[in-house]
C-alpha cells in the first residue's frame, strides 16, 4: 500500500520539478504567480475543480454523510451550478480586465480598477489572514492522513499513540506532507501547482469512482443501502436529517439541515464560491475563450461524477458498517476506514492509490493557497509598497523564499493546531466571499463603482459577518447583502475612478 | 439592401473588440445567474415539498425509491443535477461566445 502511495508522491515531485523549467522567462513574477496566462482547457478545468475540492470534501464531508444520511446530498447540491456561477459569471470578464490592467494578483487588479493602494493593501491583508488560517487546517488534515498511510510502518515503533495531533506519528506525517507540498509549490510556482493539480484531480476522480463501484457491490446496490438506512431511522433518508447535538459554534437543533440552512449552503457553494481567491487566480490565467468553454463543460461533468460517487460511497458505508460496528474508528476517519475495508482485501496497490485521493485533494488546495498568500506578500506588499524597482533576480529568490516561509509558519501552527478548525475553514471561506464578491463583481461590471464604495462594501461584509457569527446567527446572506448595499450606496454618492481608467477597463461598455 | 459592418466587426479595432468582450461577458453572466435561480428554486422548492414535509412516522412503510435513491432525492436533486450539467455543456458550446481577450500584456 505504501509503495502505491509513494509512487503517486514521486509523480507529484517529478511534475513540480519539471514545472520549474517554465520559470526561466523574463517576466518572472507573472510566470511564477500566474503562468503567464497560458492555461489550456484541461489544466484549467482540473486545476479549477481540484482547488475547490479540499480535504473537507474527502474527510469532513464523508463523515457528515455517514452521520446524517441522504440529507447531505441536498447540502452539496449547489455544486450542480458551481461551474456556471464561477466560470461563466466572472471568467471572461476578469481575464480580460486583468490583461488590460496587466494584473498578476487580485489586489493588483483591484488597485488598478479603483486607483487605490488602500484597497490593494486591505485585500492583501484579508487574503493572508483567511487563507493562512485555512492553510493550518489543511496541514492538519494532511498530517493526519499521512499518519494513516504510514500506520503499518509506525505502529511497531509505538509512534501512532492515540492517533491524534498529539502523537509522534502525526508530527512525522505533518513534516513529510509539508516538506512535499511546500517544495513543489515553492520550486515550481504556478505551473508546478497547476500541473500537479491535474495529476491530483485525476487521482481524486479515479479514487472516488472506484470506491463507489466497490461500495455498491459490497452493499448489494444503492436501493438495499437506502432501505437499510430507512430501517435504522427515517431521519437518515428524509430532511432535515438526524438531530444535531450542537457544539461551541452552533446550538443544538432538531435536524442537521433545516431548510434555511439548505438555502444558505446553496448560496455558499455558488455565490460565495465566485469570489474564492484560488479560483479567481485561475480565471485570470487561462489563455483564450476556447479554453474557458471547454473547461466549463469538463468541470461540470467532473463535479457531477465526484460528488455523486462520494455520496454513494458513504450512504453504503452507513448501511454496511453502522456506528455500533465501528469500534474505535472515529467518523472523521470513515474515508480511510472504507478504503481499508473495500480495497485492501482486493489489492494493497489499489488501496494505496485510493488513499492518495484524499491526500491529493488536500495537496491541491494547500498549494493554491500557498501561492496566493505568497503572491500577496511579494507582489502586493513588497514590490508595490517597499521596493517597486526590485530587480527580477531578487524577486525570483524572494518569491521562492516567501512561499517556503509561509509554509514553514503554517507548519509551526499546525504542530499544535487549535480546535474547531473545520468551523474556522467555513468561517474564513465565508469571510473571503462576503468581503471580496461585491468589490470584484461590481467593479468588473458596473463602471460607477467607486473606491469608497468598494472599501465600504468590504468592511461592511466583514463586520456584519463577524458580529452575526459572534451572536450565534447564520450570517452569510445578511453579510453578503450588506456588502452589496453599502458598495452600491456609497458608489452613488462618491466620485468614480478617473475617466482614463474607466475608459481603459470598460472599453465601449 | 446592403448591411454595413459595425465597428465591432472590423478586425483590429481594439476598443470595439474589447467592448464586445465586455458586452458578451455581461450577457453571459445574466444568463448564468438566471439558470442558477431556476435550479435554486427547483432544488429547495421540491425538497421542501416532498422531502421536509414528507417525513414518515417511525412505524410507517419504507420510502419509495427510484434508481436506489429516495424519491425526493431523485426528483429534487439527481434529475436537476443531470439537467444542470447538460445545460452547462450547452451553455459552453452554444452561448458562451468566442472572443478575443487581447494579448498577454
Amino acid at each position: 500500500m505504501l509503495f502505491a502511495f509513494l509512487t503517486y508522491l514521486v509523480g507529484v515531485a517529478v511534475l513540480g520539478w519539471a514545472a520549474h523549467r517554465f520559470l526561466s522567462g523574463g517576466a518572472f513574477v507573472k510566470e511564477y504567480f500566474l503562468g503567464n496566462r497560458q492555461l489550456g482547457a484541461w489544466v484549467l478545468a482540473i486545476s479549477f475543480a481540484a482547488t475547490a475540492i479540499s480535504g473537507g470534501s474527502f474527510m469532513g464531508f464523508p463523515a457528515l454523510i455517514y452521520t446524517n444520511g441522504w440529507v447531505m446530498a441536498l447540502w452539496i447540491a449547489g455544486y450542480m451550478v458551481v461551474p456556471l456561477c464561477t466560470m461563466a459569471v466572472l471568467g471572461k470578464r476578469i481575464n480580460q480586465a486583468s490583461r488590460l490592467s496587466d494584473a498578476v494578483t487580485i489586489p493588483d487588479l483591484l488597485r488598478d480598477r479603483y486607483e487605490s493602494p488602500r484597497i490593494a493593501l486591505l485585500t492583501s491583508v484579508i487574503l493572508v489572514l483567511f487563507l493562512g488560517i485555512n492553510l493550518i487546517a489543511q496541514f492538519k488534515a494532511g498530517g493526519l492522513l499521512m499518519l494513516e498511510a504510514l500506520r503499518d510502518e509506525l505502529e511497531p515503533l509505538g509512534w501512532i499513540g492515540d492517533g491524534t495531533t498529539a502523537s509522534m506519528g502525526y508530527w512525522i506525517g505533518l513534516t513529510l506532507f509539508v516538506a512535499m507540498v511546500v517544495a513543489y509549490t515553492a520550486y515550481g510556482g504556478f505551473w508546478g501547482v497547476t500541473l500537479t493539480d491535474v495529476l491530483e484531480g485525476l487521482v481524486m476522480l479515479f479514487g472516488a469512482v472506484a470506491l463507489a463501484v466497490l461500495a455498491l457491490h459490497k452493499a448489494g446496490g444503492l436501493e438495499a443501502a437506502t432501505l437499510k438506512l430507512a430501517e435504522e431511522s427515517p431521519s437518515l433518508v428524509f430532511p432535515p436529517g438526524p438531530p444535531y447535538q450542537g457544539d461551541a459554534w452552533q446550538p443544538a437543533r432538531d435536524g442537521y439541515l433545516p431548510v434555511l440552512h439548505a438555502v444558505s449552503i446553496f448560496f455558499q457553494w455558488t455565490i460565495i464560491g465566485i469570489a474564492q481567491p484560488g479560483q479567481l487566480v485561475r480565471l485570470m490565467s487561462f489563455k483564450d475563450t476556447r479554453s474557458l468553454k471547454r473547461a466549463l463543460c469538463m468541470c461540470a461533468v467532473y463535479y457531477a461524477l465526484i460528488y455523486a460517487s462520494i455520496v454513494v460511497v458513504f450512504i453504503c458505508a452507513r448501511a454496511l458498517y453502522p456506528p455500533a460496528s465501528l469500534g474505535q474508528v472515529k467518523t472523521d476517519d470513515i474515508m480511510p476506514f472504507m478504503i481499508r475495508q473495500l480495497a485492501s482485501p482486493i489489492s494493497a496497490v489499489l488501496a494505496g492509490f485510493l488513499l492518495a485521493a484524499p491526500y491529493a485533494a488536500i495537496m491541491s488546495t494547500v498549494a493554491a493557497y500557498l501561492l496566493v498568500v505568497s503572491s500577496s506578500l511579494v507582489r502586493d506588499i513588497y514590490q508595490r509598497f517597499v521596493a517597486p524597482e526590485a530587480p527580477p533576480r531578487l524577486l525570483k529568490r524572494l518569491s521562492i523564499a516567501v512561499t517556503a516561509g509561509v509554509g514553514g509558519v503554517a507548519f509551526v501552527f499546525a504542530l499544535h493546531p487549535p480546535q474547531f478548525l473545520q468551523k474556522i475553514i467555513v468561517f474564513s471561506t465565508e469571510g473571503l466571499g462576503v468581503s471580496l464578491l461585491a468589490p470584484v463583481a461590481l467593479g468588473l461590471y458596473w463602471r460607477r463603482t467607486t473606491e469608497a464604495g468598494a472599501l465600504g462594501g468590504m468592511l461592511a461584509g466583514l463586520g456584519c459577518h463577524w458580529v452575526l457569527y459572534a451572536l450565534g446567527y447564520t450570517p452569510l446572506l445578511v453579510s453578503l447583502s450588506a456588502s452589496f448595499v453599502v458598495t452600491i450606496a456609497l458608489s452613488c454618492v462618491t466620485a468614480p475612478a478617473s475617466r482614463a481608467t474607466i475608459d481603459r477597463l470598460f472599453p465601449g461598455g | 439592401m446592403t448591411t454595413h459592418p459595425s465597428a465591432d466587426d472590423i478586425p483590429g479595432h481594439m476598443d470595439s473588440s474589447a467592448g464586445r468582450v465586455f458586452r458578451n461577458a455581461l450577457r453571459e453572466a445574466r444568463w448564468a445567474l438566471s439558470v442558477w435561480l431556476v435550479f435554486l428554486a427547483w432544488v429547495i422548492g421540491y425538497s421542501w415539498l416532498r422531502g421536509y414535509n414528507a417525513t414518515p412516522e417511525p412505524d410507517s412503510a419504507l420510502p419509495g425509491t427510484i434508481l436506489g435513491m429516495p424519491e425526493w432525492v431523485f426528483w429534487g436533486l439527481a434529475l436537476p443535477w443531470v439537467l444542470a450539467t447538460a445545460l452547462t455543456i450547452l451553455f459552453g458550446v452554444f452561448i458562451l461566445r468566442d472572443d478575443d481577450l487581447g494579448g498577454t500584456s
